[in-house]
């Protein structure tokens, strides 16, 4: 059957417009699947988002910071931050009670102040632990706020303030190791599962009986300040370094009050006769003298208008081992004249007293020593005055006296690059000046740090302190540099106290009778810490050995 | 022709349900990897807060005024420390174990605890968690 106009060519266009029309539902509805497949294959993104939204918290955790034993010194915690919109607070009597009773240690009145004032803003507490927030959270009041925010904690508390430092609101490291740690790029980007530790070469036990026996010692002498520093005199780890006063990390307002800071290494001391050890040395060094040797004691020291006195002297003249164990100020300013000011300026260049010291915890004070060294100052050098240093510098210098001769750097962070070890002084000089800093403890001035078993060397120093307006005052600086075991020594310690006065049954300021016995009651506790054993055999003790072997 | 159409019509519902559904069961999935990890970071949250606490109440400065005040102890003292080839006869042994008699048997150090924490009557919610 055919229809008129079948082959019309209107009819032939018809069939084309259909085709057309059907082909593009086709790609249309073909769009729409394609476009619903892939919508329905992709993540979503907002759930995504959401589990993004626990992450920012990482961006400011740091490290954790642990002893060399692994016992943790530094770590952060989430803690929550208590805000209150008090225009929306409906009863802000009874909620200023609800919160005193659920946070211990908030200060009623004051919140009860902050909820009532209307504002839209106010701080209620910060800090609260997981377990205070659920409780606030649990009293669902309206016009309550809790942030998490992450906070830096020391567990060991202000004993180990100085060498770790502190860090701000935002958790970035403001001194000591903390802010080390930041300029090594070991801060942020940690999710706190992966968190690197940071392992710092302090013994937390010595630190404590350290810090311990210093602090029993500011008020026993009722001194100004005191310090402290033991370390390997060999590779300059420091194990244990504490200076009082100081502060609580934890408390990040009392860093910034006066007289905190590390004495150690921030100020520059005039030590006095500790330095003689670098006179002798230098002299034994540069072969002018052998311990042995003899020097005038007696006679006053004339050098331009100034006169030098030894009104202790007992005889006229003293070997260089006299000389050092009790202390002879004449007797050095001779063996300092005799190595002349250009070797002496030398000698202690060689040393790194000269320039200030860079450590992990910060860059020491700048030494203040004259601009031109003349005769006069050779002779006050000598003995320790005219020259002020850090009393880390110093205590590094000593340690290349006792350790064979090798220039050591003090560390706080285990496990950096140990620079390699340049000589400084010939071996036999450092054997020359264990064997006298021994005599000094065995016969000497350091008597009182004795330790029967212990082989102990050590030299005293009393400085007259400079005063401000120039000339010196009649308050001291005592202290007492040590090494040991010092047949072959493995530790120097040294021991600070400015301003001590003479106590009961102390025969003077000086730091036989402080700095002295300071270091003697560290070293009892410390000894048995170290793993240093006893040797008796000198002098066996036989009457409470039946007591011993019950 | 209209089989193949319903067929491939069959395929196409087919596929579109499986779709549907592989993609709810993903974001049930994703939703319970959320609340793990959520979990996770809690717990290390936590474990942060418990090692803290450790490491506080362990600080030397803690462990040693409980030595002193509970157990009676004193610190080791240099000449307690000897080198294991001296005779005894050359030790000065001045101070010996505290004599105990307890259950713990030779324990010196747990007969002390036991005995102090009756005495005081700690119990173990005075423990720091």
């Amino acid at each position: 059957m055919t229809f008129h106009g079948e082959t019309h060519p209107a009819s032939i266009q018809g069939k084309g417009r259909r085709a057309v029309l059907a082909l593009m539902l086709c790609g249309a509805f073909g769009l729409v699947s394609a476009r619903l497949i892939t919508l329905a294959s992709e993540t979503p993104a907002i759930s995504r988002l959401a589990v993004a939204e626990n992450a920012p918290r990482h961006a400011v955790s740091r490290s954790d910071i642990v002893d060399r034993n692994g016992q943790m010194l530094a770590t952060d915690i989430r803690v929550y931050w208590l805000q209150a919109n008090p225009s929306i607070v409906g009863n802000p009597d009874e909620t200023a009670e609800q919160l005193a009773a659920v946070l211990p240690g908030l200060n009623l009145n004051d919140t009860r102040a902050k909820l009532k004032s209307g504002k839209r803003f106010a701080w209620i507490k910060r800090g609260l632990t997981p377990r205070e927030a659920a409780a606030v959270h649990n009293l669902g009041v309206p016009g309550l706020t809790l942030i998490e925010a992450p906070q830096r904690v020391y567990p060991a508390g202000e004993t180990l303030s100085h060498v770790l430092g502190h860090t701000d609101v935002d958790n970035i490291g403001l001194a000591g190791l903390e802010k080390y740690i930041d300029g090594q790029g070991l801060k942020s980007g940690h999710a706190e599962g992966a968190r690197p530790t940071v392992r710092s070469t302090i013994d937390l036990r010595v630190q404590h009986v350290v810090r311990s026996e210093l602090a029993t010692a500011l008020t026993q002498y009722r001194a100004k300040a005191a310090g402290a520093i033991l370390m390997n005199a060999n590779n300059g780890d420091v194990i244990a370094m504490s200076s009082l006063p100081d502060f609580d990390p934890n408390r990040r307002d009392n860093a910034l009050e006066a007289n905190r800071q590390n004495r150690l290494i921030a100020d520059t001391y005039e030590l006095g006769s500790v330095f003689k050890a670098f006179t002798v040395a230098m002299l034994l060094d540069a072969d002018l003298a052998r311990p042995s040797d003899q020097f005038d004691i007696a006679t006053p020291l004339q050098i331009n208008r100034f006169t030098l006195r030894d009104v202790h002297a007992k005889t006229q003249y003293a070997t260089v081992e006299d000389i050092l164990a009790h202390s002879s100020n004449t007797g050095a300013a001779r063996l300092g004249l005799k190595a002349g000011p250009v070797r002496q300026k030398a000698f202690l260049t060689r040393l790194g007293l000269l320039s200030p010291l860079e450590t992990q915890i910060g860059r020491s004070g700048h030494p203040l020593y004259p601009d031109v060294w003349r005769e006069i100052n050779t002779a006050t050098i000598s003995y320790g005055h005219g020259l002020a240093t850090s009393p880390l510098a110093f205590a590094a210098a000593a340690a290349s006296l006792v350790n064979g001769g090798s220039k050591v750097t003090p560390r706080f962070m285990a496990g950096e690059a140990v620079a390699p070890r340049e000589r400084v002084l010939k071996a036999a000089t450092s054997q020359s000046m264990r064997r006298m800093m021994h005599l000094t403890v065995e016969s000497g001035t350091g008597r009182r740090a004795r330790i029967p078993g212990f082989g102990i060397g050590g030299k005293t120093g009393t400085a007259i302190k400079p005063k401000p307006s120039g000339g010196y005052s009649d308050a001291v600086i005592t202290s007492f540099v040590s090494a040991f075991p010092i047949e072959k020594p493995e530790y120097l310690l040294f021991v600070m106290l400015d301003e001590p006065h003479t106590v009961d049954g102390a025969l003077g300021n000086e730091a036989a009778y402080n700095a002295v016995p300071v270091t003697g009651d560290i070293l009892k506790r410390v000894l048995p810490i170290l793993g240093l054993t006893a040797d008796l055999t000198p002098a066996p003790r036989v009457e409470n050995a039946a007591a011993f072997l019950r | 022709m209209r089989f193949v159409t319903l067929l491939a019509f069959g395929v196409w519902a087919g596929l579109a349900f499986l779709i549907y559904d592989m993609k709810y069961d993903s974001q049930r999935l994703q939703a319970r990897a959320g609340s793990l990890a959520k979990s996770i970071e809690e717990e290390q949250q936590n474990l942060a807060v418990a090692r803290a606490e450790w490491s506080h109440v362990t600080r030397p400065e803690h462990v040693e005024k409980l030595a002193r005040t509970v157990l009676k102890f004193e610190p080791v003292k240099p000449e307690q420390m000897v080198r294991g080839n001296q005779p005894p006869a050359q030790i000065a042994g001045k101070s010996r174990a505290p004599q105990t008699t307890s259950s713990t048997g030779s324990d010196g150090i747990a007969a002390l605890i036991e005995r102090s924490v009756k005495k005081s009557g700690l119990g173990s919610h005075d423990i720091p968690r």
